[in-house]
């Protein structure tokens, strides 16, 4: 598409956030503080912070899990705060969540898978095609006879991924995903996420660790319920100043490129990823 | 942990696999009661061919189908001695103090203990070969008559079907916690009954607080998926009984017709 025709059909926000205020406490403590943050359709958007820093409550209103209390939102272009939009949002909106195990509600996946269509109306004849969809896309196809509780971590977050591609969400919201998870569980919920965005869902991956960030198109980093950047990756990750005022640590080979300018190496620019890194030293 | 019968469902397509839950649920039911009106040891007998040809129908390996009656060997020791040693004082073998061995004790014990031996291989076939969604819907199936008198079954039965669900998990979380505080110098293993429960009880805050969470946890993501309690979206329409389902209701029934009657 032209850069003309994408300035004549921008693409739409999808989640639109203005103001949005949150307290959970009586004292009025903010956990979410005048926040306003745009997503767009088919976007892939990391949204970064440390422990406390609003991340889950904000996810947790993209799903109309908490009520808005302040502030305007509209999700998958519907208004949040109106209750009869409640559970068209959910619909539109899948969420999923840290631990895998407190989202099976069922010993065997394709009952598990099931659960979701069918709080949502959807035509039992049309339930086995859609889990078997949804298993192919998170690469567990076969699995529909699987006991949940016998599976890697990575693939139980995998199938608690599927259980909500069942219910065909425009949206998908990862609170976490990969924090419970070894390494090769992160890299295989990663690849599944980086593999969901490409087929054109719209992405928002919650995450207190910079590493899971870099492939997104945005990142937004919040602290103390406020929003304190947003740009590209790249923007924000070779800013060690802003990820420490954040509470973050910023990745392995940015902390390596200012070491090694510190140490009077200079390399042509700042790499966010380790293949980066590599094919700089490798020059 | 995770040798409990409650997750020991095996998926396949045997032909007691491919029958209706609610149908088996009634057809176990059923057996029970005819089990429970046998009074003679050859009807035992009879009870338990027909428990071997349930067994591999369905494909269950004895190891499974046995498994949770082998583990209470010394309860059904102890059930043996007590009707043995107390039950009939009429005629017994001998008397000694406040134990009175007698044949009818004997065949007593031996009653009670194939009546539960049976009961327990039989409520295993039927957990073995049936999906836990598809026995919380049988059990919503047999009590939907309830919701005439505003009982919510639904409700019930999600609930029931969640509970049993993280039994396995709940387990497994005592067991890491248990080990945690082993490390950390708990007396678990202590003969003496004080320093037990003084090693229990701090293992009994943490298990319920992570019970606690993960029911938070676990009511947000339903949440998420859509289940509301408030409106039934699904409303769910139970397949008609197919003809192996009236056929087993049929045979079960004269089975234990037959033992009833006789």
């Amino acid at each position: 598409m032209s850069d003309a025709i994408k300035a004549e059909n921008p693409v739409p926000d999808i989640v639109k956030a203005e103001n949005l205020v949150h307290s959970y406490a009586e004292d009025g403590r903010r956990s979410l503080d005048s926040l306003s943050l745009s997503v767009k359709q088919g976007e892939f958007l990391a949204i970064l912070g440390h422990n406390g820093s609003g991340k889950t409550t904000l996810a947790r209103h993209l799903n109309v899990l908490l009520e808005v209390q302040q502030g305007e939102l509209t999700v998958a272009f519907l208004n949040a705060k109106d209750p009869a939009n409640v559970w068209r949002i959910r619909e539109k909106t899948g969420m999923v969540f840290q631990n895998p195990e407190n989202q099976f509600v069922s010993f065997v996946v394709e009952e598990d898978l099931s659960f979701g269509p069918r709080n949502f109306g959807v035509p039992e004849a049309e339930i086995p095609a859609r889990v078997r969809r949804a298993l192919a896309a998170v690469d567990m196809s076969g699995y529909e006879k699987r006991s949940t509780h016998l599976l890697s971590g990575g693939q139980k977050q995998r199938i608690a991924i599927a259980g909500v591609l069942t219910v065909e969400p425009d949206i998908l919201i990862f609170d976490e995903v990969t924090s419970m998870l070894d390494p090769a569980g992160r890299k295989e919920v990663r690849d599944t996420i980086a593999r969901l965005h490409e087929k054109g869902k719209t992405v928002i991956m919650i995450s207190h660790d910079i590493g899971e960030a870099v492939g997104a198109d945005r990142a937004a980093i919040l602290n103390s319920g406020r929003l304190l950047a947003v740009g590209t990756p790249r923007e924000l990750f070779t800013d060690p100043e802003l990820l420490h005022r954040a509470g973050l640590t910023p990745p392995l080979p940015v902390r390596l490129y200012h070491d090694l300018r510190g140490r009077g190496i200079r390399l042509s620019y700042c790499p966010i990823t380790c293949g980066e890194l590599e094919e700089l030293l490798c020059r | 942990m995770k040798q409990l019968p409650v997750g020991l469902y095996q998926p396949g397509s045997s032909v007691i696999h491919r029958l209706d839950g609610s149908a088996k649920l009634l057809c176990l039911f059923i057996l029970l009661a005819g089990v429970v009106h046998t009074a003679s040891l050859p009807g035992y007998g009879i009870w338990a061919a027909f428990t071997v040809c349930l067994i591999r129908l369905a494909h269950i390996p004895p190891g499974t189908a046995f498994g949770s009656a082998a583990r209470l060997k010394w309860f059904f020791g102890v059930i043996l001695l007590m009707n043995l040693c107390f039950y009939g004082p009429e005629h017994p073998w001998m008397r000694w103090w406040i134990f009175c061995p007698s044949y009818e004790g004997l065949i007593q014990g031996i009653h009670v203990v194939a009546r539960v031996f049976l009961l327990l291989v039989l409520s295993n076939v039927l957990m073995v070969s049936t999906a836990p969604l598809a026995m919380t819907d049988a059990m919503e199936r047999l009590l939907s008559p309830l919701r005439l008198i505003g009982v919510p079954t639904d409700l019930a039965a999600m609930i029931l079907s969640v509970a049993v669900q993280f039994i396995p998990t709940f387990f497994e979380e005592t067991d890491n916690i248990r080990k945690a505080q082993t490390a950390r110098g708990a007396r678990f293993d202590s003969p003496k009954l004080w320093e037990k429960a003084k090693a229990v009880l701090p293992l009994l805050v943490p298990v319920f607080l992570a019970a606690f969470q993960r029911a938070d946890e676990l009511s947000l993501a339903m949440e998420a998926r859509g289940y509301r309690t408030d409106r039934r979206v699904w409303k769910k329409k139970y397949p008609p009984y197919q003809a192996a389902d009236w056929l087993a209701l049929l045979l079960c029934a004269a089975l234990a017709a037959a033992f009833i009657i006789i």
